[in-house]
């Protein structure tokens, strides 16, 4: 834990701050179709043209149901959409020339289903390597397309819970298709035009080549006639990763995602990719406060947030600089910390932020190896997700999440006191209790459950990459992974096997699919749900037996909340996985 | 730019938007809502996949043409533009292994910086993989026979026996084991031709997981010839082998192609069904599905690095770069006559269990662990400066000189304070293949500009 690093964690820390206000208030002109924002004169005239291709009236709000069948509908087809132009890749242009690889064909149906929910969901959960699967075309017409899609519907769900606290005796939550297009359209796309180029700056690639085939300079290991040859790949990377984070996807062009230098090329490059994932998330807060009109919420909920991500992110960087005792007894310095899956020009400090980041926001993408972080460094990440990715969180995801837990621990102060609880002069009442519950409660059981059937059968086991506590946390992770829509991996999992006994076995892609869908929309309708139940309730006056919901003790409250309500329930699972290994690590014992 | 007095707020009444919300019939309003999905699928579609990113490639291409089209650089390393002219990329590792060049970082991207196969080892704290290796057991020829068959014919187009000599063309074996002679011939040297006509990769050999030249065989070790029916015949390919194994196999996997012995060990073989040659009941053109649970086996084997490992990765740093180290399993348990036998190293090592090594300069972390990436185009300047001394005597320059390149290919970090200082492998090599060698004692002074 080095002074460089303290530097770095102040600048990022300093930064986020600093854009949240300002994104903050964006955010409100952009979520309200009435409002006017700088870019009126240009996008104005799209918007409009939009809304007439659609048939759709912008001003006119749906209810909750009415909301929530339109973004269902949207995510179906949209899936749909996805998932054909898979299956007929083969068709479909645009493949590289080398023969090799594996984009001249389809996808397997599996293989697809899982990508398609995956992406859907704001997940991203990769059962593919990138720069052997996927054509150009795939790349940019069936994935990056969800990258802005599934953002999108995150930050309208967001917007719409949020109308729903602020509203007095509303029936209505904000119309689904016009926040869809005003976030396209003012938020993401605009921002992603200059965030991609500068990532092209940094030495990105965007281009449509084929990939090159170069001859490297030492061939002294080669055969005299059969000189060594390295293909590198290409592609329009660029547009589909500047959306990646700053939409909180996290599916990388290559397998290696962030970790792989044309991806994320300079640590300057990875500063702002590690802020564009917290820079929404951070600024829908501020958006709260203003909707709520009380701003000590908006940084009350803020404050919350980012104590849980210090917390992690100083636990993980402490561990991966701490390094591993038994490499160290292999005569590696110690001073180097875990450097295995870690690329030098990030170290531990960036390697152990950007980890922590990720998964308190939905993101998943990674720009070191999860699977080899030490047992505590590898903990942090699945706890972020755990907990339900409300620090920060996905981008909308992310608040909407956090609210929940809002509910929640007024829920429970109420029930401390003996007082009716009521958030921001709305009573919370039996209804909103459950369905809040509801949305929490679906993690837990999907995590848990697909675990544990995947840690008992022979397809589960198949897959592993490591053997002992390591090979549980595996499965646990990605499990976990799915169902937060994360998408980041202990990346080892072989989650689509093309070899050995179990080659075509479809149970992973399967199950972790459905995790995914199952952690989205099992949340998301019950937190539209909620939006409803409570835009239709009337506000009651602030009085001075109104609970605060700002200040340290509110702070506190939903800080325990979301540790002992979301995350308690997974303290055995973790010690099983992490918290055995990191004592066996320690230890004198065999390794696995 | 935002109005200083900020924006209104939304705070519509019930009544203030289009009152209640219309409730026409559910089919109605479920077509309406699927009518508007697919309208803005397609729009948005052709928006976010086909304007935008069209947008930023001719953005990137106009702006950043070098950057955008993979940052390729040539011999000198200057920017490239066509693929011909490229020896990589700037941002990329690529494979180094000669003494002269610094040697990048370990890669689990396919073989090694494999650039269509981006990974990490994703291997764990607490894996004996990734800290003290695997090893293979690899059959070149199986003898199988039932009871009723109990003389092992032998193959004509294999011969076995030890290295007495090996030249450019040819190869002779000291002695040729009978059960594997060729008819006729006798114990004593025998002279094989090396196949001139047979492309050279087929005559170099995975010498104990390392691939290398026929020529660089060392004398003594066992090999096993593979002849062409040509008269006189020549030599194909060569195959190490380490031990021959008897043993009634006690599993034939036919999927993962894996024989296992019902030896003390249950010594697992990997045979290759393409190369591997199968003998059962006399019969030459046998194969794998050939065998069964009750024959007697006699395997001619290799065994092989499989994963080589953090402790072999911090021997082989300290033998390149001269650095003394004490270790609890000592040299001669792996030495060679050409020097580290990573097969049985590793096999030291796993028997060792938990097995220390302590050198006199600790080792850097980046220099035995593989990125996360696989492709990590830089190496610490605490590693650099481990391998100068090398480098610089196998170019024979001045270390002076060495470290002058690796300054100015050193990244520092963005903006002063982002990322950690990292040495550019490909960028380092390629400067020093510019910079001629200096006559011993001349430092940079002497070259006149």
């Amino acid at each position: 834990m080095n002074t460089a690093g303290w530097i770095q964690l102040l600048l990022y820390i300093g930064l986020l701050l600093a854009i949240t206000k300002p994104l903050g208030i964006y955010l409100v002109k952009v979520l309200d179709p009435s409002q006017k924002t700088f870019l009126d004169p240009v996008l104005k005239p799209v918007e409009r043209l939009l809304y007439r291709l659609f048939g759709v009236d912008p001003l006119k709000e749906q209810g909750w149901k009415q909301y929530s069948a339109a973004m269902l509908i949207f995510s179906g087809l949209t899936a749909l959409f996805s998932y054909g132009i898979m299956r007929l890749q083969g068709y479909l242009p645009w493949h590289q020339n080398i023969d090799a690889l594996a984009n001249k064909t389809a996808l397997t149906p599996g293989l697809s289903f899982n990508t398609t929910a995956s992406f859907t969901t704001n997940t991203n959960w990769q059962s593919y390597s990138g720069e052997n699967t996927m054509s150009y075309f795939s790349q940019m017409v069936a994935l990056a397309s969800h990258n802005f899609w599934s953002a999108a519907v995150g930050i309208a769900i967001a917007a719409a819970l949020v109308r729903g606290i602020a509203r007095d005796k509303s029936k209505t939550i904000g119309n689904f298709w016009a926040d869809l297009v005003r976030i396209h359209l003012y938020l993401l796309i605009p921002i992603c035009i200059l965030y991609a180029l500068f990532l092209v700056s940094q030495g990105m690639i965007d281009n449509f080549k084929p990939y090159s085939i170069v001859t490297p300079v030492d061939q002294s290991a080669a055969a005299a006639n059969a000189p060594a040859q390295q293909i590198i790949p290409q592609g329009p990377m660029a547009s589909q990763m500047a959306i990646k984070m700053l939409g909180t996807n996290g599916g990388g062009f290559m397998n290696a995602n962030a970790a792989h230098p044309f991806e994320n090329p300079t640590p300057l490059s990875n500063f702002i990719q590690i802020l564009s994932i917290f820079a929404i998330p951070s600024a829908l807060t501020y958006y709260l406060g203003r909707m709520v009109k009380n701003q000590k919420h908006g940084w009350a909920v803020w404050g919350a947030m980012f104590i849980l991500f210090l917390g992690g992110a100083l636990v993980c960087w402490k561990a991966e600089a701490s390094g591993n005792p038994r490499m160290q007894q292999l005569g590696i310095a110690q001073a180097d910390g875990n450097m295995e899956g870690k690329e030098t020009r990030f170290g531990v400090f960036n390697s152990a932020l950007f980890a922590t980041i990720t998964t308190d926001a939905s993101c998943g993408a990674v720009n070191s190896m999860h699977d080899s972080f030490t047992p505590i460094g590898g903990l942090v990440p699945m706890f972020n997700i755990h907990m339900g990715e409300v620090v920060f969180g996905g981008v909308g995801a992310g608040l909407y999440g956090m609210l929940v837990f809002v509910v929640i621990a007024i829920f429970i102060a109420g029930l401390m006191v003996g007082r009716t609880p009521e958030y921001l002069g709305k009573k919370i009442e039996a209804y909103d209790v459950k369905v809040a519950s509801l949305s929490v409660l679906i993690l837990t059981v999907i995590i848990l459950g697909f675990t544990a059937w995947a840690a008992v059968t022979p397809w589960g086991l198949a897959g592993l990459n490591n053997n002992g506590p390591h090979g549980f946390s595996e499965i646990h992770y990605a499990y976990t992974s799915c169902a937060g829509n994360n998408g980041s991996a202990f990346a080892g999992l072989t989650a689509n096997p093309t070899s050995g006994d179990f080659a075509g076995d479809q149970h992973y892609n399967t199950t972790l699919g459905v995790d995914a869908l199952l952690g989205r929309f099992f949340m998301i309708i019950p937190i539209l749900a909620l939006a409803g139940s409570l835009a239709a309730k009337r506000k009651i006056p602030a009085s001075p037996g109104s609970f605060p919901v700002a200040g340290p003790t509110f702070i506190g409250l939903l800080i325990g909340t979301v540790v002992i309500v979301g995350a308690l329930t997974f303290v055995p699972a973790l010690s099983l996985g992490p918290i055995v290994e990191h004592f066996l690590m320690h230890g004198k014992g065999p390794l696995f | 730019m935002n109005k200083a007095n900020g924006p209104q707020f939304d705070d519509r009444k019930p009544g203030a938007s289009p009152d209640k919300p219309v409730e026409p019939g559910f089919l109605r309003e479920l077509f309406n809502h699927v009518k508007v999905g697919v309208i803005a699928t397609v729009v948005l579609a052709i928006i976010v996949s086909g304007l935008y990113p069209v947008v930023v490639w001719g953005l990137s291409q106009a702006l950043f043409h070098d950057k955008a089209n993979g940052s390729l650089v040539g011999k000198d390393g200057n920017p490239v533009t066509k693929d011909a002219d490229a020896i990589g990329s700037a941002l990329l590792g690529q494979s180094f292994s000669d003494a002269k060049y610094f040697h990048p970082r370990p890669s689990a991207a396919g073989n090694g910086y494999d650039a269509t196969a981006s990974s990490g080892s994703n291997l764990g704290p607490t894996s004996a993989k990734l800290m003290l290796g695997t090893t293979k057991t690899f059959a070149y020829t199986v003898f199988a026979a039932d009871k009723s068959h109990t003389a092992v014919a032998p193959v004509a187009s294999r011969v076995q026996g030890a290295v007495a000599e090996v030249t450019k063309t040819s190869i002779t074996l000291a002695t040729t084991s009978p059960a594997t002679a060729p008819a006729g011939a006798a114990a004593g040297k025998t002279t094989y031709a090396l196949d001139p006509s047979v492309a050279d990769p087929n005559t170099i050999v995975a010498y104990h997981g390392r691939t290398v030249h026929a020529m660089t065989i060392p004398v003594g070790s066992v090999v096993e010839l593979k002849l062409n029916d040509k008269t006189p015949p020549a030599v194909t390919a060569i195959n190490m082998v380490d031990q021959e194994l008897d043993g009634a196999p006690a599993g034939i996997d036919m999927s993962a192609n894996k024989i296992t012995l019902s030896d003390a060990s249950s010594t697992v073989i990997n045979v290759d069904p393409k190369s591997t040659v199968f003998v059962v009941n006399g019969k030459t053109d046998a194969k794998l599905t050939d065998l069964a649970a009750d024959m007697s086996v006699h395997a001619v084997v290799s065994t092989q690095m499989d994963y080589d490992g953090v402790a072999d990765r911090v021997i082989h740093y300290c033998q390149d770069n001269k650095i003394d180290y004490k270790s609890s399993v000592p040299d001669s348990a792996f030495m060679d006559t050409d020097g580290i036998d990573d097969a049985k190293l590793i096999l030291a090592l796993n028997a060792a269990g938990t097995p220390s090594i302590t050198p006199a300069t600790a080792v850097p972390a980046d220099a035995v662990t593989a990125s996360g990436s696989g492709l990590d185009p830089h190496i610490t300047p605490a590693n650099a400066e481990l391998q100068k001394v090398r480098v610089a005597q196998a170019r024979g320059i001045s270390p002076e000189q060495v470290q002058k390149v690796i300054d100015e290919h050193t990244d520092k970090p963005g903006l002063g304070v982002l990322g950690d200082p990292g040495v550019n492998v490909l960028m380092v090599n390629l400067a020093l293949d510019a910079t001629p060698a200096a006559t011993p004692q001349s430092g940079p002074g002497a070259a006149k500009p």
